[in-house]
């Protein structure tokens, strides 16, 4: 199989696997679906990789892509990092761990009133948030950017290393 | 690192194409190393100097200037 094979087949799964997504969401409302499919789809296109015969991965690419895998594992960290310890500090801002009245944003109308937090949010954090779907458009979210920043950095090394350098001959 | 592949690939009337299809890497890889933007493993310098038929310290030559971080 050629490399753009391999390209147009990767296409195809990841049309069938926004189908799949789309059937998850909307029609059974169920998640094992699209995660089944991401993961069979894995393993399909790994083991199909195998089998590109015009691969040309050489150790100049090997190296390119180590150093882009570990430049962006130095910035994501502190990223995730960030992003984690502020997650935290929302989760403990409430009663029962270090605060004793609930924050503002939890009870919009006073220590009295009966008003829920679900009632009003306004775009201010909430305790929403916490829920596992929102989590799972932050985690999306940080997928997304340690993509970003591997393509960037694999970009920039393989310039510094001759990529797409113009023949002499 | 510098070397001398462009020379030995001229002495034996070598396009990149060829060499790096002989090497198992890619033109961009040959090219590279020729230009000094990348250091080629020990392996790949070995082969090289055994597909020339001389020793590695006649293509490859050391210089810290221009060496890879």
């Amino acid at each position: 199989m050629k490399k753009n094979t391999f390209y147009l087949v990767c296409a195809i799964v990841a049309l069938i696997n926004v189908l799949i997504f789309w059937v998850s969401v909307v029609q059974d409302r169920t998640p094992i679906y699209i995660q089944i499919s991401i993961v069979l789809s894995a393993i399909v296109l790994y083991i199909i990789k195998r089998e590109v015969k015009d691969p040309h991965e050489d150790e100049r690419m090997v190296q390119i892509n180590q150093m882009s895998a570990m430049r962006t594992l130095e910035i994501f960290w502190i990223v995730f990092f960030v992003i984690s310890l502020g997650s935290i500090v929302w989760g403990f801002d409430r009663p029962g761990h270090f605060r004793e009245n609930p924050p503002p944003y939890l009870n919009p109308g006073g220590p009295d009133s009966s008003l829920s937090a679900g009632s009003v949010t306004g775009g201010l954090p909430s305790e929403g948030f916490l829920f596992a779907g929102n989590i799972g458009f932050l985690q999306l979210f940080l997928l997304v950017l340690m993509l970003f920043l591997f393509v960037g950095f694999r970009l920039y090394y393989a310039r510094k290393l001759g990529e797409w350098d113009t023949d002499e001959e | 690192m510098k070397n001398k592949i462009k020379v030995y690939r001229a002495m034996h009337d070598l396009t990149q194409e060829k060499l790096a299809d002989d090497l198992a890497v890619s033109r961009q890889t040959i090219l590279a190393i020729e230009k000094g933007k990348y250091d080629p493993s020990l392996e790949l310098a070995f082969k090289m100097a055994s597909y020339f038929g001389v020793t590695i310290e006649e293509i490859f030559t050391y210089s810290a200037e221009g060496a890879q971080e």
